[in-house]
């Protein structure tokens, strides 16, 4: 298509205050404002009044759950939801042509958002080793290609097979039947890199790897805390649910660094009160909190909460929960009997007003829902700190109610589904067991490699195969120059990708592009057209059925790609009906109702208005924890604390940006444009470093290993961050944080507890005058 | 903090209603608690969905008016007692039926629905306008009981302040690994 950007444009930088609401008209501008700049006003109608409907397609943007059928907006889509959907749709095409005049090396030049821009793939290309190009290359011979270096390899463990979490159920489930066929545990996934310390946390305290919370508790809660996420751009439709909250009367109290604007008003485009009025005040409270000190705060308000039930034995803990569905409670009440308040004010930043005030909240209320991302997820300690909150929610019985429990807000829109899948390198005998029987072979027992351990493995030859199943794993992985090392070490990569990104581009000696169907697009099989499912954020399983042409007649699902895979590298010994498989996805439903507990009569019930919900066992009384019980625990850890000079960085995204992909270098709600060069940091820390806004500089990492890592030519910008803490945008920063620096327990790597410097280089910019407004 | 029951200074309009039944209690309780069957005696009731064991979700008709409302059940002791209130705000009731045994095959059912009175209703004409409806439903509870008789397999568990007490401990089938 030829106006796709043929240059790395960028406008310079100019910066603005922080908006102090979110979404509203703007937002419905920008939604279509972009989709038109992408695609059709037909294709734009197409896609954007099916999203999120019954038979409709779902919105790829993020795991935020749809309301109940019947209870759906004509318009059941965000600004972020509409400009991802269409970004998808879009009519720009990437052809043989434009990789005869864009080698590897060019490639690898361009940014993030040039990559993405040029549209969608639509012919399988192969790099050969030595050629700086991709060229077009069969299908077959793509299998045959992949599936001889697969079979030449000493172990099958050489080998590691990434899903990202676009990927529907179907195809999830046969990755990982191939993977384990072939003889692998080696499943690596992006919730190795976002929720995996939420899934430790709450597996080992309530038997669940999962929040417990569907919108109704979110909407009947009488509080509401928001921790270490920013609803406004990561999962917009999350602020009607709120809204409704509001207005049914309940409370929010948001705990972030940043004060974002998602926390903070809400104007809701479907509504007259959101379209000319105020809209809806979000957060009563936000607590500004340094990052890592979650922790501490929830140790304060639990103690605070033992100590007012020592001032009125019986008005305040669930006793009668405590004692019958609960152990561990005297060792973690004098464990957090000690917690030293002087030092919680310093590890959090806060005042003991502040936290007095989300105390007497708490008491006054009956229905209590905390939700997390990955502001708690990311941080070293941050299985310590989900445990806490656990306590927290245990003490005044806030689970398995109505209106109440733990609620890890997921990103990627089928992250949940593929675990469930069995995407997952430390999957349960009784899982194994369950394929064994159903597929008659013996799947490898032996734990496999996570996101870290592929890394790692790739660096030290162990793996020489990388096979990414969607995503963007180069971009999305931490220490960026590590991993592409890495990356490059392999004897071949394998990306199944929708558009171009950078792990095209950064790539093994072989390497292989391998297009696909989108989400928005028909997929028509042997049998027919075909349907796919997927699982959001609060266990709903429903299906997602795209509408339009798809992008080029040479594309693939990614059922189909993993079946011919499959056929292509296994001897067929398995007798597994791999072809059957491909031609209607019904058989693979068939196959995950025997295997996946809780998924009985799959096919025909997931095809009801809506689809179906996972049983929670909390929900219905039970904890199939180790002892049977819902487990308090004594937990330790510490923020990080920056020595003299530094600081604390956290990564994040901005509002105009979808996991990996920027779609421009704009950051409305904190009004920061035409740059994603910016590290935000207090204005009294700058005052302290020496620093003034506007100077340039390089942001260099802090790490045991004394490896330099550094992210040059940044300008800082005075923000409203806590003291001690920084910000600075995914994945441009993902450079400085170590491969080794992960959370403990859940290995999942530290986005937001980065220790950084600020060395200055320059000095800045234009910038738009101060007190200037969004 | 979440606004106390809308019932007003008046207080809420209540309607008692008893019947006996010629049926064991076990066989009442049971019946009462299949609330997806509701729709096959209740006029007014067009559907209902078990969300959880201790939601449901109901869908009725009074005239040309539709509502929907989620109940929570707050109390549920097996052949006793099941009380339950409505969550979120437009449409709201609260409730309880009792059960007590007055022979091996013989039962009473208690019935008592409380609701808000409309700001120019009187009470005592709220409470009048309501109790026809109450008392022809719960007749037709007791045809339909004493018609249909047995359930079979039916949830016998127990729920103390809206949470779930169950009576197996057995966890539903669900992927309980951990999830990232």
């Amino acid at each position: 298509m030829d106006d796709a950007p043929h240059d790395d444009e960028t406008t310079g930088l100019t910066v603005e205050e922080p908006s102090t609401w979110a979404a509203g008209v703007p937002a419905v501008r920008h939604a279509l404002e972009y989709s038109l700049e992408q695609t059709t006003v037909p294709r734009t109608a197409r896609t954007l009044l099916t999203m999120n409907q019954v038979d409709g397609i779902d919105c790829p943007g993020c795991a935020w759950p749809d309301p109940e059928v019947g209870h759906r907006s004509r318009n059941e889509y965000c600004e972020n939801g509409a400009k991802h959907i269409n970004d998808e749709a879009t009519r720009r095409r990437v052809t043989p042509e434009f990789f005869r005049a864009h080698p590897v090396d060019d490639l690898a030049s361009r940014s993030d958002r040039w990559l993405n821009q040029q549209g969608r793939l639509t012919e399988p290309m192969v790099k050969r080793p030595g050629s700086d190009h991709y060229e077009p290359i069969g299908w077959n011979e793509a299998f045959a290609l992949v599936a001889d270096e697969l079979r030449s390899l000493d172990s099958p463990d050489q080998a590691s097979f990434y899903t990202s979490g676009r990927v529907s159920n179907e195809a999830a489930f046969l990755f990982q039947l191939f993977a384990r066929a072939y003889g692998t545990n080696n499943l690596p996934d992006c919730s190795n890199m976002c929720h995996e310390s939420s899934g430790f946390a709450l597996h080992e305290t309530l038997g669940t790897g999962k929040g417990s919370v569907s919108l109704l508790d979110l909407e009947n809660a009488d509080l509401i805390l928001l921790v270490g996420h920013n609803p406004g751009s990561n999962h917009p439709r999350q602020l009607s649910a709120l809204e409704t909250a509001k207005l049914n009367g309940a409370r929010i109290v948001a705990v972030n660094p940043l004060p974002e604007a998602g926390l903070r008003r809400f104007k809701n485009p479907q509504k007259p009160r959101g379209v000319v009025g105020r809209g809806t005040e979000i957060a009563d409270r936000l607590l500004q909190v340094r990052p890592g000190g979650d922790l501490a705060l929830f140790q304060a308000l639990n103690r605070m909460l033992l100590e007012a039930e020592d001032r009125a034995p019986g008005t305040v803990l669930d006793r009668d929960f405590i004692e019958s569905s609960t152990d561990g409670f005297d060792t973690f009440a004098e464990h957090v009997r000690g917690v030293d308040l002087a030092k919680v004010l310093e590890e959090t930043g806060l005042t003991l007003d502040e936290i007095g005030a989300v105390h007497e909240d708490v008491l006054q209320s009956d229905r209590v829902v905390v939700c997390w991302a990955m502001g708690l997820s990311q941080q070293r300690h941050a299985v310590p700190t989900i445990r806490e909150i656990v306590n927290f929610l245990l003490l005044r019985g806030n689970v398995g109610r109505p209106g109440t429990g733990p609620c890890p807000v997921r990103g990627h829109s089928n992250v949940q589904g593929d675990r469930t899948m069995g995407i997952w390198e430390q999957m349960p005998d009784a899982f194994l067991d369950s394929l064994r029987d159903e597929f008659g072979f013996e799947p490898p027992r032996e734990h496999g490699v996570d996101a870290v351990g592929t890394i790692r493995a790739m660096r030290d030859g162990e793996v020489s195969i990388f096979f990414g199943l969607a995503g963007n794993f180069v971009r999305a992985a931490p220490d960026s120059e590590a991993t592409e090392a890495a990356l490059r070490r392999c004897r071949l990569t394998v990306q199944v990708s929708t558009k171009l990104n950078r792990s095209h581009a950064v790539c093994g000696e072989t390497a292989l592009i391998l297009p696909t169907l989108g989400r928005t697009e028909l997929d028509v099989q042997d049998s027919g057209p075909q349907f796919l499912t997927v699982e959001d954020s609060m266990s709903q399983v429903h299906t997602t059925r795209g509408r339009l042409t798809p992008a080029s007649p040479h594309l693939l699902s990614e059922v189909a790609i993993v079946c011919r895979l499959a056929r292509a590298t296994l001897d067929g010994s398995q007798g597994i009906p791999w072809t059957d498989f491909e031609a209607d996805y019904g058989h693979v439903r068939d196959r995950i109702s025997r295997i996946v507990p809780g998924f009985h009569d799959y096919d025909r019930r997931v095809t009801r208005p809506g689809g179906f919900t996972l049983p929670n066992p909390v929900n219905e009384g039970v904890f199939p924890t180790e002892t049977g019980a819902a487990r308090f625990t004594a937990n330790r850890g510490r923020a990080t604390r920056a020595p003299a000079g530094h600081l604390v960085l956290q990564t994040l995204r901005s509002h105009d940006q979808w996991n990996t992909v920027p779609y421009t270098d704009d950051d409305r709600y904190r009004g920061i444009h035409g740059s994603r060069q910016v590290v935000m940091v207090n204005r009294d820390d700058l005052l302290d470093l020496g620093l003034s806004d506007g100077d340039t500089v390089d942001v260099v990492g802090v790490w045991e290993d004394g490896v330099d890592r550094r992210a040059s030519g940044f300008t800082v910008v005075a923000y409203p961050t806590p003291r001690g803490g920084a910000a600075a945008y995914y994945p441009e920063t993902n450079v400085l944080v170590p491969l080794d620096s992960v959370a403990e327990t859940s290995n999942q790597p530290t986005y937001k507890d980065v220790v950084v410097r600020l060395e200055k280089v320059g000095s800045r910019p234009d910038r738009a005058p101060e007190g200037a407004t969004a | 903090m979440r606004a106390p029951r809308p019932w007003g200074h008046r207080g809420p309009g209540t309607v008692d209603e008893e019947r006996h039944l010629r049926v064991p209690v076990r066989t009442a309780y049971d019946r009462w608690t299949q609330y997806e069957s509701f729709p096959r005696f209740a006029r007014h009731v067009h559907r209902v969905e078990q969300v959880r064991p201790a939601v449901t979700r109901w869908f009725v008709r009074l005239g040309p008016l539709r509502h929907e409302f989620h109940a929570e059940v707050v109390e549920q002791h097996p052949d006793t007692l099941v009380a339950w209130h409505t969550l979120g705000s437009r449409v709201v009731h609260e409730g309880e039926v009792t059960f007590r045994a007055t022979g091996p095959d013989t039962c009473v059912v208690g019935l008592t629905l409380r609701v808000p009175c409309p700001p120019v209703v009187p009470r005592r004409a709220a409470e009048a306008l309501l109790r026809p409806l109450v008392s022809a439903e719960l007749d037709r509870f007791a045809t339909f009981v004493e018609t249909v008789g047995d359930v079979g397999e039916a949830w016998r568990g127990t729920i103390h302040r809206g949470r779930v007490e169950h009576v197996e401990k057995e966890p539903p089938a669900h992927p309980g690994w951990v999830h990232g």
